[in-house]
């Protein structure tokens, strides 16, 4: 008897893509139940998408975390590196649902921006879990599209619609050089599975050596590109700053773990043997980046602006930690990650509830005086704000000791020193908007947002910040066990 | 006979016409849809030269998907430009600039 | 009996409950009625004082505790536990602190009446109550760190506690300089038992400490060396020197009487600078072994305990008067435990603390009556207006002299025999006279400061006469209590807990105090025969001092005028403080600012702010921000430009490289 079961052949452990068939299926759902929800009920769609990332949580929860479980002959697994990845993703994804509840109630069509948002999320778990180029092309377009559409999504307003294409046009050229690396490494490998490519590349003639440099170059610009390493970055400041806030918060944290997951699985994986040509590759990058994001984010007057070259700075340091090429490093990359998420999704949670008739509350001056006004607000933004800037001891400071000592670790001092003294720069502009909260006049007149999901989140991402920063050790147990395969 | 070199030179030649045409160009931004056609299309011969080359079907099956998704990424492309051309009432490179610095 | 243990519970309580008082006071005093807050504070603190009684009890048929709870940091091989160790030493620190805590705490009631810092002023009593106990109550050197850190953060706040007077804020400052200065010193210490021994474990570290010294490891550094436990001894006994104000880092001391006077009477000089002492005992096991830092405790105790006894001899504040009396009394403290009499020297910092709060609590009382005003030049004649004061005052200056039968006459006598007996070549000589010249200057400075407060002629301001009153009850009734532990605590150790005797020390201190045969005085007076007290010299010195503190100040006489008239250097040089203040300006302070107005000027405005060459680094900084926010220009095919070139330099480089 053949091994042939009805009605196609039912790949093994099909049971660990359980999340990602139910996000799909309900994210589809979402999609038609949207047509029959009256326009002055679209707020259920959020609610239902938060329930819809619940669900998924819960049935990855109830999957074995500790083995690696492949699905579909080998494309898909589920260690616990991907599983931790995707918590975080779906963690950043209910945040920044929480954040669109009262930003989007005006917009037309509100329901497919939620159903956006979950499919966006189900690429980003394809990446994660991808074993190989195909699958994690697939996952990364998939997020990618839909993010385009994400930052173009209020047609009326200028910005948004520049911004989403702006985004796509570079994004498009990303995706090019990705591809066009890729074909030149399976040219000379015959494979797309990372462990195969990493294997084949051990081998290599010398002859060849020039197209798998080329082809690893070009997939390195491919993902950097992704998390906004310079100089591929320039896409990020105008994006951020045009996309609805919500989505700003989304997209500064969701796609960056992917990318780094997907990153960091390449580099492992698949160009083991290249890690001299990566890491130079890597540190020239990191030094570009960590001097662009944080000595340009000085001159801006746009607090959106402004953490979006402070993205660009996080994601210098972090990558320190794909420099050190260990598991330590590697670990410290997914803390900070972990940290980062909440700093960053409180301190664009505050924007959020600052915001009206469009502009205020993204220029630095309408944080002038805010502690006079709201004492709560100024106090959580001023405990994001020190994160950020890694004060002890709040979160940041943890995030940026674990890339640190993993760069230290690895012999990369000079690099190392390099970031903190970068990091001493940034301090200026995280703690310039602590000057302007408690020691300045207000210039405007304050008019918050009350919506209590939001300023809950505001509490749980400062709280985090603060908890974090006093007992980091959850964390850093947590990331490295989800790293301890590499 | 030709062999997989003159595939890959006519691929780079398309990449690199495609890349060029991505900054050298200032007015549409449609020409600019065309030159990331252009590049997936490089993209697809050299996986598609290499895949005969090497006999090996997995990347002619990629090629497919490259395919799907190009198709689809136009279609977001197309959409994003009309959104943005109803407000800004041109679709000129030169135009793209209210957000910058 | 001996492996009786004590409740967890019933230990964790003890600190927990002015812990938890001082944080609702601290954090919703503001929102809560007055009478509220002090009430949960006066509980929690009282509470925890009948528990550490309770545990006294129980030590003392003994129950012993030794334990951890829960580790704070662990990484790697370092771990922070949290634990605790009670034993005798503990046991007899947690019963003062938390009873004359708990006198204060009531006394506070009414002093503080009024204030507008009156919740914050008990969440921060309440808090340093809290603090002090895990100092003594740890059963490990990072507890003892966290303990004494956090009390001097509260001895800082409070200090500085009516922030709007310039000169309480200097002080405050002052204090916490120097006291930077010996913390330095004490770090330094634990880290460097941590280096040698690899624990912060009390019982491990004790137990380490034996073979250790047989090993003979010494420290070189600079081209001396040293003998590491000295080295560690010494570096702690920095830290000891900061917090209990000894000479040369006193200076705060007198200044910090800036503070509320509850907090004199508490911190100043009850608990928080014995701190010090009770440190010093604590590690006696490791002090036993170096007799180096034996000798420099002597020496510096001794030395102190004189001077400030001739600073206090001239002084006109009357807390100034008590302040230097502490520091002397202090200095007795450590001399004890430099003469390895270590119980002698607990003995004396608890019987020590019973008169010394009280004699605060009552100087606090009369200012209180005189409209805050502390110069007893301006005074006189007060017992007519406030017995109650009066008289618990007189007790408590008696004890302070060294009068039998008061408290302050046993400890003191213990420690001048121990100090007589104890054979270390001229230091211990030294020491010996240094402490019985005090004795004489002590009784004299105390009555000189209560005659001219409450006998000699009246020199109250008009304007303050008619409002003279004795205090309210809240006042009087602490200063009861703690006149009945200044005039029985010293009865009560030598007869009821048998401090004087060399074997039951060892029955009473157990393990917890450690002594070398060798070394032990008290073995030696017991050899000696027993005399009655008229034999003794320390009497006839207190009397003396007394007697003649009587002749000047009793009535109004020309006498002290005269005195000062014959050598008018000598009183000046006792008047300004042995012109320590000016000395540490001179040769300290200004030069540091020197340096740091150069650094400013020379290196920060120069390179960072103004720049010699082109405009400075911040301008350097503003162009490069300038320059990159000018390349951001917006369009799109510069991005893409500059993606292209990235990829393709990269690419050019890693090719040349290769």
């Amino acid at each position: 008897m053949a091994n042939i079961t009805f009605p196609f052949p039912y790949p093994e452990h099909l049971g660990i893509m359980l999340p990602e068939i139910l996000l799909a299926v309900l994210a589809m759902a979402l999609l038609l139940w949207d047509l029959f929800v009256p326009k002055e009920k679209k707020g259920m769609i959020a609610w239902a998408a938060v329930a819809s990332c619940v669900v998924t949580l819960i049935a990855l929860l109830q999957l074995p975390a500790g083995d690696s479980l492949h699905t579909f002959y080998g494309y898909f697994v589920l260690d616990p590196f991907a599983a931790y990845a995707k918590v975080l993703m779906i963690a950043a994804t209910v945040l920044a649902i929480f954040l669109s509840l009262d930003f989007m109630k005006d917009e037309q069509n509100v329901g497919e921006y939620y159903c956006l948002m979950l499919f966006a999320l189900l690429g980003m778990m394809f990446m994660v879990s991808a074993t190989n180029f195909v699958v994690m092309y697939l996952g990364l377009e998939l997020m990618a599209l839909c993010v385009y559409v994400l930052v173009a999504y209020q047609r009326d307003v200028l910005r948004s619609s520049e911004a989403g294409l702006k985004y796509f046009i570079l994004g498009a050229l990303s995706s090019g050089m990705l591809l066009y690396g890729l074909s030149f490494i399976y040219g000379v490998t015959t494979d797309f599975m990372f462990a195969g490519i990493g294997e084949a590349l051990r081998h290599v003639e010398d002859g060849s050596r020039l197209a798998v440099l080329l082809g690893m170059l070009f997939i390195i610009a491919g993902l950097a590109f992704k998390v906004s390493v310079a100089p591929f970055h320039m896409w990020t400041p105008d994006t951020y700053e045009g996309a609805p806030t919500p989505v700003t918060a989304f997209m500064s944290v969701a796609p960056k773990v992917a990318g780094f997951v997907v990153f960091i699985r390449v580099l492992a994986d698949a160009f083991p043997a290249l890690q001299t040509e990566y890491t130079t590759v890597l540190s020239v990058l990191a030094v570009l980046t960590i001097g662009i994001g944080n000595v340009a984010a000085i001159a801006q007057r746009n607090i959106k602006r402004m953490l979006a070259y402070s993205t660009i700075g996080h994601v210098g340091f972090m990558l320190l930690g794909l420099i050190a090429a260990t598991q330590e490093g590697y670990s410290g990359a997914m803390v900070y990650l972990t940290i980062y998420l909440f700093m960053n999704m409180g301190a664009f949670a505050i924007i959020v509830l600052m915001r009206r008739d469009g502009i205020q509350g993204e220029l630095l001056d309408d944080f002038a005086g805010l502690a006079r006004v709201r004492p709560g607000y100024a106090l959580a933004m001023g405990l994001l704000l020190f994160s950020l800037a890694g004060i002890p001891f709040l979160a940041g400071f943890w995030a940026k000791f674990a890339v640190f000592a993993a760069a230290i670790h690895s012999g990369h001092i000079w690099l190392a020193v390099y970031a903190i003294v970068f990091s001493v720069v940034g301090c200026f502009y995280y703690l310039r908007v602590v000057k302007y909260m408690y020691f300045d006049k207000e210039r405007v007149a304050f008019n918050f947002i009350e919506n209590p999901v939001m300023q809950a989140t505001v509490v749980v991402t400062s709280l985090a910040v603060v908890i974090f920063g006093l007992y980091p050790k959850p964390v850093m147990a947590m990331c490295s066990a989800a790293v301890s395969m590499f | 006979m030709i062999g997989l070199s003159d595939y890959l030179v006519v691929a780079a030649c398309l990449f690199s016409l495609g890349v060029v045409g991505l900054f050298l160009n200032r007015k549409n931004v449609i020409t600019i849809l065309m030159c990331v056609e252009l590049i997936l299309l490089a993209v697809n011969i050299n996986f598609v030269a290499f895949s005969h080359y090497m006999q090996d079907l997995g990347g002619q099956i990629f090629v497919f998907f490259v395919l799907t998704i190009a198709a689809s990424e136009v279609a977001v492309g197309l959409a994003i430009l009309v959104a943005y051309y109803r407000t800004r009432r041109s679709i000129e490179v030169e135009d793209m600039n209210s957000l910058q610095g | 009996m001996q492996d009786m243990t004590l409740s967890s519970t019933e230990l964790l309580l003890i600190p927990a409950l002015p812990l938890i008082a001082a944080l609702i006071a601290g954090l919703f005093g503001w929102k809560l009625k007055e009478s509220l807050t002090h009430w949960i504070c006066c509980v929690g603190v009282a509470v925890s004082a009948l528990l550490s009684i309770d545990v006294f009890m129980q030590v003392l048929d003994g129950a012993r505790f030794y334990g951890n709870f829960w580790s704070w940091v662990i990484s790697d091989h370092f771990v922070v536990p949290v634990g605790m160790m009670i034993d005798p030493l503990t046991a007899i620190m947690m019963l003062t602190v938390t009873i004359v805590s708990a006198c204060v705490h009531v006394y506070t009631i009414g002093y503080m009446h009024g204030d507008p810092g009156y919740t914050r002023f008990f969440s921060y009593i309440s808090g340093f109550t809290f603090s002090m106990l895990v100092l003594v109550m740890g059963n490990n050197f990072f507890t003892l760190f966290f303990g004494w850190e956090a009390v001097g953060l509260v001895s800082y706040l409070l200090i500085g506690f009516w922030y709007r007077r310039e000169s309480a804020n200097v002080a405050a400052m002052k204090a916490f300089i120097v006291n930077r200065v010996g913390d330095f010193g004490f770090a330094i210490g634990i880290l460097a038992v941590w280096y040698y021994f690899g624990t912060v474990d009390y019982h491990e570290v004790f137990a380490a400490v034996k073979p250790f010294v047989e090993q003979g490891i010494s420290l070189h550094f600079l081209g001396w060396q040293m003998d590491a436990i000295t080295f560690i001894c010494l570096a702690l006994f920095v830290g000891a020197m900061g917090k209990s104000g000894q000479v040369p880092l006193h200076v705060w001391l007198p200044d910090s009487m800036e503070g509320p006077t509850p907090i004199s009477a508490l911190i100043h000089a009850a608990t928080m600078v014995t701190a010090g002492v009770f440190m010093v005992a604590r590690l006696s096991p490791m002090f036993e072994f170096s007799e180096t830092a034996l000798a420099a405790v002597i020496l510096v105790g001794a030395i102190t305990a004189w001077m400030c006894a001739t600073i206090g001899l001239v002084q006109n504040d009357i807390k100034r008067v008590i302040a230097y009396s502490t520091c002397s009394q202090l200095g007795y403290m450590f001399v004890a435990c430099g003469v390895s009499a270590y119980s002698a020297g607990i003995f004396h910092l608890m019987t020590h603390a019973y008169f010394k709060a009280l004699l605060f609590l009552a100087a606090g009382s009369v200012i209180h009556a005189v409209l805050a005003d502390q110069d007893i030049r301006r005074m006189g004649q007060l017992r007519k207006y406030m017995p109650i004061t009066y008289v618990t005052m007189l007790i408590a200056a008696l004890a302070l002299s060294g009068v039998p039968p008061f408290a302050g006459f046993w400890s003191k006598d213990l420690i001048i025999e121990a100090a007589m007996v104890r054979d270390m070549g001229w230091v211990s000589e030294l020491a010996y006279w240094a402490v019985l010249s005090g004795v004489f200057m002590t009784a004299f400075y105390t009555f000189r400061m209560f005659f001219l407060t409450f006998h000699n002629s009246d020199r109250v301001p008009a304007a303050t006469k008619p409002k003279l009153h004795e205090s309210p009850k809240v006042i009087t009734i602490p200063l009861i209590i703690l006149a009945v532990g200044a005039f029985g605590s010293g009865l009560w150790g030598v007869y009821g807990l048998d401090i004087a005797n060399a074997e039951v020390v060892q029955g009473f201190f157990g393990s917890s105090i450690f002594v070398l045969d060798a070394h032990n005085p008290l073995l030696k007076l017991e050899l000696e025969e027993h005399h009655s007290f008229l034999l003794s010299a320390p009497f006839w010195f207190a009397v003396g001092g007394i007697a003649l503190a009587y002749a000047m100040y009793f009535r109004e006489s020309a006498m002290p005028a005269k005195l000062a008239a014959m050598a008018p250097p000598l009183y000046r040089f006792l008047l300004n403080k042995w012109y320590w203040d000016e000395m540490y300006d001179r040769f300290l302070v200004r030069p540091a600012r020197c340096v740091g107005t150069m650094l400013w000027q020379g290196v920060d405005l120069a390179t960072i702010d103004k720049g010699v060459i082109h405009r400075g680094l911040i301008d350097q900084v503003a162009n490069g921000a300038a320059r990159l926010r000018r390349m951001q220009s917006g369009m799109v095919f510069h991005y893409a430009f500059a993606m292209v070139i990235g990829v393709f330099g990269l690419l050019t480089w890693l090719i040349l490289k290769a």
